[in-house]
């Protein structure tokens, strides 16, 4: 047992870098569909000025790296905001904490405006790699259908509601679930800004063990809890696909969505 | 009848309505961003104090990018030229040898062979989903008792970027295939083609124009991924721009600036390329006269060479660089295998023995629903029946 001594002791430490990891990864996800749905109408939307505006932000921040993006959020915005709002995200959420009589909740190591520009960064990027999924999920429902509920007098907004967006989201699903798998390993570029989350933590740990068998321990732990993160969301998607293939039944689109029968919640 | 305006008018306003929209944005980011380097103060909102910001920006991003250098006498656009140079270096070498084990791979996973489909399939799902990121630092920090010759920064960088990108490669070869009518090969074999040549002469020219636009994609999406190589002291655009930020910080942000127009100029371009490549295939202009496949090994040799051309570039254009930069070729391709055979042995031993353990237990039982059921590889019966 002496051999899985280090990883032993790391344990508690590495599983709470592991909750960071899940917890930005979850509020990465939220965040990114936020940016990502007024984004992909809005490339499909009629008025020009609308369309470029998202044409714009999409393919600036797809033709551009990802840990670029993050250091300009990191050194660039958060300089800014300090230069000319006189805002330090630091100091703001001391204070809010102060305001709860809640300081022991402040982060010991690491700090908050890394995670609060890691976040919002990383949700800015996939804002618009899932712009571009939605975009291509609306277009790939067949025109027909848009027509036929118009001509039987749905409203524009009823037809996307009613028609096209529960067949979209069916065409979606799958690349979507791919998008959020990476979105989850590139939680792993938190650790430029300092983010004491799952990669940083392990690299800590390996930096100061010369040990090529320790190291081999620390990285084979880390890599199979991203493992296990990444594969169970593709299983359940796997899962969801293959059931929502079956059975073609009219299924409501805010039940959709959930990976476990709900028909017994939800009477259609 | 609300009277329609007419198209000159309407498109006069919608450009006046984008170029209002963008330059003020653009203007707003740029004098903040000129306030904040000068250290002045002054009210945006006020247009003379704006626009004199925006211009003293674009006139330092046009300094930094022709005169400026750092305190050593080296200009700052060698910076972005060199990171440029890596950057297309690492990509160019990375792509054909990820294509050639994705080929490889894919062929694997469509085995009927157990032993050779599961490992396969576990290495994919492995580096599917691991980050990038974390092996990168797993093979270049926890390999170290590797010769330096065979382990240095551009040969891990080079292997993360070819095992990572053969299991994404490899399910899109694995689509490509799948796409191609099981007919195609029969009628091949009934002409008494060997399977070398059903593979060369009809399947893989049906293939390209499938797999070409995410190959494509994934290129793009290569380029970006190749900054996490500044993680490991290789001097990329990414790196090159922060260093050039970190040398003169007055000049940091037009370092960024230009870092990212250099990846949008290398980007954009290959987008409208694969589009233009698709469209030529589909039309059969390009299809029905050329063989697809030594066209393909031809242009995937060709890109070998030009990110080798521009390594050499980098240090000086002698005939022993050339030498070194192929022997860190031969170094990385041999690392890059290695460390795949490595693990899919492990994976697969891992996966596959359990596997092979639990059929045969079930064997006698019920041998159909047992083969159908193992695993999750549906319909895939390699189990004989007695």
């Amino acid at each position: 047992m002496s051999f899985f001594a280090p990883i032993i002791t790391a344990f508690p430490t590495l599983m709470q870098a592991t909750l960071t990891t899940i917890l930005s990864s979850i509020a990465g996800i939220i965040l990114a569909m936020v940016f990502a749905i007024p984004a992909g109408l809005g490339r499909l939307s009629r008025n020009t000025v609308i369309r470029s505006v998202s044409s714009f932000y999409v393919e600036t921040i797809r033709g551009t790296p990802l840990l670029l993006q993050l250091v300009v959020w990191y050194y660039g915005a958060r300089i800014l905001l300090l230069a000319l709002f006189n805002f330090n995200v630091d100091v703001a959420y001391f204070n809010f904490l102060t305001a709860l009589d809640a300081n022991t909740l402040y982060p010991a190591e690491g700090s908050v405006s890394g995670i609060f520009f890691a976040v919002f960064g990383l949700s800015f990027n996939y804002g618009a790699y899932l712009a571009e999924v939605i975009r291509a999920g609306i277009l790939a429902v067949e025109g027909g259908q848009t027509e036929a509920a118009l001509s039987l007098g749905l409203s524009r907004w009823q037809t996307m509601r009613l028609i096209v967006l529960p067949q979209a989201l069916r065409i979606m699903v799958p690349p979507l679930t791919n998008n959020f798998i990476t979105l989850i390993q590139d939680t792993a570029f938190f650790e430029v800004l300092g983010v004491y989350e799952l990669s940083l933590q392990t690299y800590t740990y390996v930096q100061v063990v010369s040990s090529v068998a320790i190291r081999w321990q620390y990285f084979a732990f880390e890599l199979i809890i991203y493992f296990i993160l990444c594969y169970g969301l593709a299983l359940i998607a796997r899962r969801f696909e293959r059931r929502n293939g079956q059975s073609p039944t009219r299924r409501s689109l805010w039940t959709a969505w959930m990976p476990f029968r709900t028909s017994r919640l939800v009477q259609h | 009848m609300v009277k329609r305006i007419p198209a000159p008018v309407r498109f006069a306003g919608v450009a006046a309505a984008l170029i209002v929209i963008f330059g003020a944005c653009s203007m707003f980011l740029l004098g903040a961003m000129d306030i904040y380097q000068t250290s002045q103060t002054g009210n945006l909102f006020n247009p003379t104090v704006l626009l004199s910001h925006t211009l003293h920006f674009l006139q330092q991003t046009w300094y930094a990018l022709t005169i400026a250098t750092d305190r050593a006498g080296v200009p700052y656009h060698e910076y972005l030229l060199l990171g440029v140079g890596l950057t297309i270096e690492f990509c160019f070498i990375s792509m054909p040898l990820a294509l050639i084990l994705g080929f490889v791979l894919a062929m694997m996973s469509r085995s009927r062979a157990r032993w050779l489909r599961t490992p396969a399939r576990a290495f994919v799902e492995f580096f599917r989903n691991t980050p990038l990121l974390v092996q990168m630092l797993a093979i270049y920090s926890a390999l170290i008792f590797l010769p330096p010759s065979l382990l240095n920064a551009f040969t891990a960088g080079v292997a993360t970027l070819v095992l990572n990108y053969a299991a994404y490669e490899c399910e899109n070869i694995r689509a490509g295939l799948e796409a191609i009518d099981i007919g195609q090969s029969e009628a091949a074999q009934v002409l008494g083609l060997s399977q070398l040549q059903t593979t060369r002469l009809i399947i893989v020219p049906q293939m390209i124009p499938i797999i070409l636009p995410p190959v494509m994609n994934d290129l793009i999406y290569m380029y970006k991924d190749s900054s996490i190589l500044s993680l490991i002291t290789v001097i990329e655009l990414t790196q090159a721009s922060q260093n050039m930020g970190h040398n003169s910080p007055n000049l940091q942000w037009q370092a960024y600036l230009l870092a990212g127009a250099i990846y949008l100029l290398l980007s954009l371009p290959l987008a409208r390329l694969a589009r233009w490549v698709e469209g030529q295939i589909k039309s059969s202009r390009l299809g029905a006269r050329t063989d697809l496949t030594s066209a393909a090994l031809l242009t995937l040799g060709v890109m070998v060479l030009v990110g080798l051309f521009c390594g050499v570039l980098e240090v000086g254009l002698t005939f022993g660089n050339i030498v070194d930069a192929f022997g860190e070729l031969i170094a990385a391709i041999g690392l890059s295998v290695a460390i795949m055979v490595f693990m899919m042995a492990l994976l697969g031993g891992l996966v596959g023995i359990p596997q092979a353990l639990w059929l045969f237990i079930r064997r006698p039982h019920d041998v159909d629903s047992g083969a159908a059921e193992g695993q999750g590889q549906a319909g895939s019966v390699a189990v004989m029946p007695k």
